[in-house]
């Protein structure tokens, strides 16, 4: 993988620019000796900058920016006037001795202190100025250093050592504020792209799904998400004013943004780097430290470390944690963080809920769906098709989202039945390494087995199968299968089927569609297909779920500015867009007044004769009518600050 | 928010660095109830910084170096529990007749003199323990000083140091001194005096920066900041300031005591001193072994106004005062473990003053003039002999002076309109504000202060008592 970057506290990134050009300038490098830049010894500044008195720090923050755009030969004749200072007069040698020293001292410091970045492997400043003494020291003079913990199917210890951290980076992450945590959001997406290869590589290795389907939802969608936070996290998470009633006049209210804590997020194997770079990011940009567990079938091991550790993230910030949800899933729980954030199935939703409840943690579940697609006779039935296909088999139909159960109206339905089948039958089936394979194979053995059962139950309650009916229901190469016939009593019919499957089923009406869409426990996500948007829009309002697509499928995921989450045993909450951000924030409310002599109407004593002009306040206030409320209240309201002060002065009569 | 402390502390110490300590030491086994307040951080033997950039930056004032309105010397003021004595080269000297004498006729305290000190530098002494480094354990660097002073027939001495058990037999190289001795070996406060004072019942509080004091009818309060946020204030019947020469006149000055007492700020003075560096042929590896040996003990030197000392420094330091930019700073630097290295020390005597700014950030000024140019010239041509003498291939000097020794600013003497502290250790015109640390020197003494500093707050402490 390729260079860390660097964001400081301190300095802009121009600033740094300029900071690493003059670091060059003054230690180009020999044969010996590496250059500043090449030490990377520049990571470092922050130790130095943290100690700076402000004073200092602007003027170099002033000298690094001149520098930036600054050709080099004149900073070098900068720095050859600083050689002569002594020899100018002295108003003008004083300012380059300052420059001089305030520069050098930035620039050698780091650089002879033997410092370097992350990673770096080239010659170290102490060999080459041989600069090795010896410290003889006892038990007691050793320098504390963190004790490693165990990230790989961690032990309660380990677990408490994880917390522990997370609670010791918590401040320093809300510290940054918003605007620089997203500077390590950019840093997050250029390490993203520079490795994208390699990221797939490492995607389909795990998953096995074909590299389309990974580029697309696994990077696009991923880069695509942290670009909105960029574009938006300032927004959403500044300062709010909202309006004060007229009864509390004088005073002012607002909204802070604050981040909860630690948060524990715990991702599927279905999109396993999406999942894991979008929650992370969206939990950490509000200011949280993370603990995130992936899947223990896909768990990337090493690859989401590596590139937040290129965007400069610290390791106690985002903390990544291995092992079998049932091993260390109680564990996570029991470590206490602020927040639970999951996404996966029913049973590991409930058992993490019940778990969170014994102490009162709040959790965000993401669970699975058995989403609908409801097809009207007004359709281009070869888009309508062709979206049914992609809905239901893209990643081998290993998505929350994906259609498993195909609602088309019987005016059309023989006519797009024959479309699915025929373009079904096209899809390409490999592991592919260039992107020419529609579809991979299953990712675990485990779902291929659950396919497996659904399947024979079918075929022996008599469904037809319309594609893959050969299937020997073994391979994990589990080809798409419509399915028709399907029946209330199937397994198919009842349980999320997470792979290739697609039962097809008639209507009549609109009332029979939203009936038979509306599944009695998921409600994910659903699409509805109409030439007529009144009618789509009609239905979408009736299905109970948390997600509609009109004339596409799988879309609202689509657009990062809109929520995400169910209803139903779907789970609960929304992530991503604008509300995404709440579910990982403390929504503080703050009210604001005078400090003064003034006492309030509604404080102590109270008096028969307070509580008649609060009544009366009250009626008026609150009375139909737009104007005359309000002068009547402000009647009674004068009426009662002046009964108040009296009250104050002279307590009651 | 201030917090109010209600408690009222018999005395309350501003600063912990070498005179706080050893005054509270001996006021807590008699009794007191004494807070010390420190704007520093307190280390462990665990958790001193172990390089020269982590070290600096963490244990001084504005991170590093503080540059006066010339910025021709840099400055380096602790900020650490301990002060001086964490960051210090722990060499201890008593003062000799000269620096006495001289202190008594600008001063007029009677008590300033040879005899008169020599018990309170015998218990000072007895607080620590004091070692000279042995002949054998000298390093490659301190045969060049010795040889050199040899050649040109001047006299030497071993250094005195406050150290314990340095472990040069376990070939033990101790260039991390500057950032605190992770051996508890050297001699600083916080492992002698501030630890029995501690034991006794002294409260310290570190990470507190006393930002304005106030003494009204007998009463004193003390305001800082707290860096975790907010004001603290607390209160006491007594106010001993140990906050070094800048600490104490940028305190005084910011509380509103100039008004009063004129001369606070005036006569500052550092012992400026100018490190050099004689290249040599073969390697010398100044940083190995013992990294001080020597001081010189020359009558002629006295005379002339210096010293020199046979010293080194972390690559961090060497590096800014080596001339240059690119290529040549390369071949300087590359050539590090050939480098020896002198230093001179002067006595100043143009005094230089200590102001404030409008934020409260003190100002430094201060001047070489004519005279102390000419002491540091003198120095600088004897370290060229030396080196010289010794077969250096090349000579360079440090790009700038360095001021370690910070002293003045509240100067003691009899006369208000001159001096600040009187001479039972009270800030005149104050029956209950003290100090006793290097803010008080009247001039320079030209030999290293801390011990003395200690002998003069151990006196000030038994002032204290025996008037109470
Ligand atoms: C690198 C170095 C090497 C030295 N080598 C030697 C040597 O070998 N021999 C020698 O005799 N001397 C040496 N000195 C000098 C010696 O250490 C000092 O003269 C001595 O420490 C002064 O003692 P002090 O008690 O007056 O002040 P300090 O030791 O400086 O202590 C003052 C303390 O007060 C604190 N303080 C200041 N302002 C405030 C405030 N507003 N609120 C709270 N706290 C405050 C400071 O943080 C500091 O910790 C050296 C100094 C340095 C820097
Ligand atoms: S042991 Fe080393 S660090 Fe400690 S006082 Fe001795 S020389 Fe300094």
């Amino acid at each position: 993988m390729t260079d860390q970057m660097m964001i400081s506290r301190y300095f802009s990134q121009s600033q740094l620019k300029g900071l690493l050009k003059a670091g060059d300038i003054i230690l180009p490098g020999t044969q010996a000796s590496p250059s500043f830049s090449a030490t990377g010894c520049i990571h470092h500044m922050d130790r130095m900058a943290k100690y700076l008195s402000e004073d200092d720090l602007n003027g170099l923050r002033m000298v690094f920016a001149a520098f930036r755009w600054m050709p080099k030969w004149k900073i070098k004749l900068i720095l050859k006037l600083c050689n002569h200072s002594s020899r100018l007069p002295s108003f003008m040698g004083a300012g380059l001795r300052m420059l001089e020293i305030g520069l050098k001292g930035a620039i050698l410091s780091p650089y002879y202190a033997n410092l370097t970045a992350p990673g770096y492997d080239g010659k170290k400043v102490y060999d080459v100025i041989g600069w090795h003494p010896k410290m003889v020291v006892n038990e007691d003079g050793i320098p504390v250093k963190q004790t490693p913990v165990n990230l790989d199917t961690p032990t309660p210890e380990d677990v408490a050592e994880i917390y522990q951290r997370a609670k010791k980076a918590g401040p320093e992450i809300r510290d940054w504020g918003v605007k620089k945590r997203l500077e390590f959001i950019s840093n997050l997406k250029a390490a993203i792209l520079a490795n994208q290869e390699y990221i797939l590589d490492r995607l389909q290795a795990d998953t096995k799904k074909s590299r389309f389907d990974a580029i697309t939802a696994e990077i696009f969608g991923t880069l695509d998400f942290l670009d909105y936070l960029e574009k938006n996290a300032v927004k959403f998470l500044s300062d709010r004013k909202v309006p004060t009633p007229f009864a509390l006049m004088g005073k002012k209210s607002k909204v802070y943004f604050e981040p909860l804590g630690t948060a524990l997020l715990i991702s599927p194997w279905n999109y396993p780097f999406y999942q894991a770079i979008v929650p992370i990011a969206q939990a950490f940009v509000v200011g949280n430290a993370v603990v995130f567990k992936p899947s223990s079938d896909t768990p990337l091991k090493g690859l989401v470390e590596a590139l937040l550790a290129q965007a400069g993230f610290l390791p106690g910030w985002v903390q990544i944690v291995y092992g079998q949800g049932r091993t260390i899933g109680n564990l996570l729980v029991d470590g206490r963080p602020d927040k639970i954030f999951l996404i996966g199935s029913q049973p590991v939703g409930k058992a993490i809920m019940e778990r969170a409840s014994q102490y009162l943690i709040p959790v965000e579940l993401e669970l699975g769906g058995k989403d609908p697609m409801v097809v009207f006779e007004d359709v281009n039935i070869e888009r309508a098709a062709a979206g049914a296909i992609w809905g239901a088999f893209t990643t081998t139909g290993q998505s929350c989202t994906s259609v498993e159960r195909l609602f088309v109206h019987e005016e059309i339905y023989e006519r797009f039945k024959e479309t699915l089948v025929k373009e079904t039958l096209k899809l390409v089936q490999a592991t592919d390494e260039d992107g020419n394979a529609d579809i991979g194979p299953m990712t675990t053995k485990a779902q291929v087995k659950a396919i497996a059962a659904q399947v024979a139950d079918a075929k022996e309650k008599g469904a037809v199968f319309l594609t893959g009916g050969d299937w020997d229901g073994k391979s994990d190469f589990v080809p798409p299968m419509v399915v028709e016939g399907v029946t209330k009593d199937m397994l198919m019919d009842q349980e999320e089927n997470f792979g290739p499957l697609l039962p097809l089923y008639s209507f009549t009406s609109e009332a029979q569609a939203i009936e038979m869409a509306n599944d009695p426990e998921y409600g994910l996500s659903a699409s509805v297909w109409s030439q007529d948007l009144k009618r789509a829009d009609r239905v979408a309002r009736m299905i109970y779920t948390g997600n509609v697509s009109i004339n596409n499928v799988m879309l609202t995921e689509g657009n990062h500015a809109l929520p995400f989450g169910g209803v139903g045993k779907s789970g609960f909450g929304r992530y991503k867009g604008e509300f995404g951000f709440y579910a990982f924030a403390n929504i503080k409310a703050i009210l604001i007044d005078q400090n003064s002599a003034k006492m309030e109407a509604n404080w102590f004593p109270y008096t028969a004769k307070k509580y008649q002009i609060f009544s009366d306040l009250t009626r008026a206030l609150y009375s139909p009518g737009r104007i005359l409320p309000l002068i009547r209240g402000a009647f009674y309201g004068l009426k009662l600050e002046t009964y108040v002060k009296k009250l104050a002065k002279k307590g009651r009569e | 928010m201030a917090t109010e402390q209600f408690r009222i502390f018999d005395f309350i110490f501003v600063g912990a660095g070498i005179s706080g300590p050893f005054m509270a030491n001996d006021l807590v086994k008699e009794g007191a109830d004494c807070l010390m307040l420190e704007a520093g951080k307190a280390y462990t033997r665990r958790t001193y910084p172990t390089n020269g950039l982590d070290g600096t930056s963490q244990m001084y004032w504005s991170g590093g170096l503080e540059l006066g309105h010339d910025a021709k010397i840099a400055f380096l003021r602790p900020k650490v529990v301990g002060g001086g004595s964490i960051v210090n080269q722990a060499l201890v000297d008593r003062f000799d007749a000269d620096a006495w004498d001289s202190w008594r006729s600008v001063s007029k305290v009677a008590d300033f003199s040879v005899d008169k000190m020599a018990p309170w530098y015998d218990r000072a002494e007895s607080e620590i323990e004091i070692q000279e480094i042995p002949a054998h354990f000298r390093n490659k660097n301190a045969e060049i000083f010795d040889q050199g002073f040899k050649n040109l027939k001047f006299d030497n001495a071993p250094l005195r140091r406050a150290q314990s058990n340095c472990r040069l037999e376990e070939g033990n190289c101790c260039i991390e001194c500057l950032n605190g001795c992770r051996l508890g070996s050297k001699q600083s406060t916080p492992e002698t005096v501030l630890k029995t004072a501690l034991e006794n019942g002294l409260t310290l509080v570190p990470e507190i920066e006393v930002t304005h004091i106030s003494e009204h009818k007998g009463d004193i309060r003390v305001t800082g900041l707290d860096p975790r946020g907010g004001q603290v204030s607390y209160r006491a019947r007594n106010l001993v300031l140990g906050a070094g020469a800048i600490g104490n006149a940028r305190l005084l000055l910011n509380s509103g005591f100039e008004k009063k007492l004129p001369h606070i700020g005036k006569g500052f003075f550092c012992h400026p001193q100018f490190m050099s560096f004689g290249v040599y042929e073969e390697k010398i590896n100044s940083h190995l072994g013992a990294f001080q040996a020597f001081k010189s003990d020359d009558k002629g030197f006295r005379k002339e106004g210096f010293k020199l000392e046979n010293v080194y420094a972390g690559p961090e330091g060497i590096a800014l005062l080596v001339p240059g930019f690119g290529k040549i700073h390369h071949e300087y630097m590359e050539r590090l473990p050939h480098f020896a290295c002198i230093e001179v020390c002067t006595r100043d005597t143009n005094p230089g003053q200590i102001r404030v700014n409008r934020k409260g950030k003190a100002l430094i000024r201060k001047v070489q003039n004519r005279e102390d140019l000419n002491r540091y010239e003198k120095g600088a041509k004897v370290i060229d002999d030396i080196f010289k003498s010794t077969g250096a291939k090349q000579i360079v000097h440090g790009r700038f002076g360095i001021g370690l020794h910070l002293m003045g600013c509240c100067a003691m003497g009899t006369d208000p309109a001159t001096s600040v502290i009187d001479p039972e250790f009270k800030l005149h015109g104050y029956k209950n504000i003290f100090s006793a640390d290097s803010s008080i020197f009247p001039n320079a003494p030209g030999i290293n202060p801390s011990l003395t500093i200690m002998a003069l707050s151990k006196k000030a402490a038994a002032s204290i008592l025996r008037n109470r």
